[in-house]
């Protein structure tokens, strides 16, 4: 299936100086400093859940808690 | 497919604020998927538990207010939860990002791709549909906002969320074609004479 972000994404990188990306990809980090780390999104996302009886969660050991994104309409995510 | 979405605010006794303008915008800059409209999907009990942990953070003061709202699923979401083609996509994204050098891989946050997209005009949806995976930590106080049903007793076991924490963000107050906005907790505010 075609994937028309992905896609644009590539063609855009291939048409702008990498320099030029990045600067724009700064005021990007800029506006959104605090975060969910996409990698550990993917990571926890691909994960199954195993555990033994006596074990501590797997995930628990991902330690995200502190990535409390909004205190106004529950849009955050938290362990 | 038709949603029932749930919005927790803080309650500020404004409830006819509340209903001619909601649902509200998040646009905090630590906002996990950007700037928008952040719903709980299907699950009240979410919603509960979000209110629960912002009192006990005494984020919110005085108490908390559920919204609930009509939407119907549609070709205009980035369904990361539903759709297996668009949680590829997002991590080719990631990954592509990452391999051409304009971001590092404990630098990238949910929210840059998003956002970046946006900025670029690239970003061609109205809204966002994801699985916060372990929002709700496996806690003995947490235990009256979740519902898991283990397949199997054994070493290892897995699973089944029956209140799984699904987010949707609109990015477009409409998005989805958003109707029905209307308090539903506390039962005080709701108006119960149709």
């Amino acid at each position: 299936m075609k994937m028309e972000m992905l896609e644009w994404l590539k063609g855009y990188i291939s048409s702008k100086p990498l320099d030029e990306i990045k600067t724009e990809w700064k005021e990007v980090e800029r506006q959104f400093p605090n975060g969910v780390n996409a990698f550990d999104y993917i990571k926890l996302s691909e994960s199954k859940f195993k555990w033994g009886r006596n074990q501590n969660l797997p995930f628990e050991n991902f330690n995200i808690s502190n990535k409390l994104t909004s205190n106004f309409s529950g849009s955050f995510f938290l362990l | 497919m038709k949603l029932s979405l749930y919005q927790t605010l803080e309650d500020r006794e404004n409830p006819d604020e509340i209903e001619a303008n909601g649902p509200f915008l998040c646009n905090r800059s630590n906002a996990w998927l950007g700037d928008g409209y952040y719903f709980w999907d299907t699950h009240i009990q979410l919603s509960h538990w979000w209110g629960r942990i912002c009192l006990s953070r005494y984020v919110y003061k005085d108490g908390y207010i559920i919204c609930q709202a009509d939407a119907i699923m549609d070709e205009t979401c980035w369904d990361l939860h539903g759709n297996g083609n668009n949680r590829l996509e997002f991590d080719k994204i990631c990954n592509l990002l990452v391999e051409v050098g304009i971001t590092s891989k404990a630098g990238l946050l949910v929210a840059h791709v998003i956002e970046y997209l946006k900025s670029k005009g690239a970003f061609k949806y109205k809204a966002i549909r994801v699985l916060g995976t372990n929002s709700i930590s496996f806690s003995k106080e947490n235990q009256s906002f979740i519902k898991r049903i283990p397949f199997a007793q054994q070493d290892n076991v897995r699973y089944f969320d029956l209140y799984p924490p699904v987010q949707i963000c609109l990015i477009e107050k409409t998005a989805l074609s958003l109707s029905n906005y209307s308090i539903v907790f506390p039962t005080h505010y709701v108006d119960t004479f149709a």
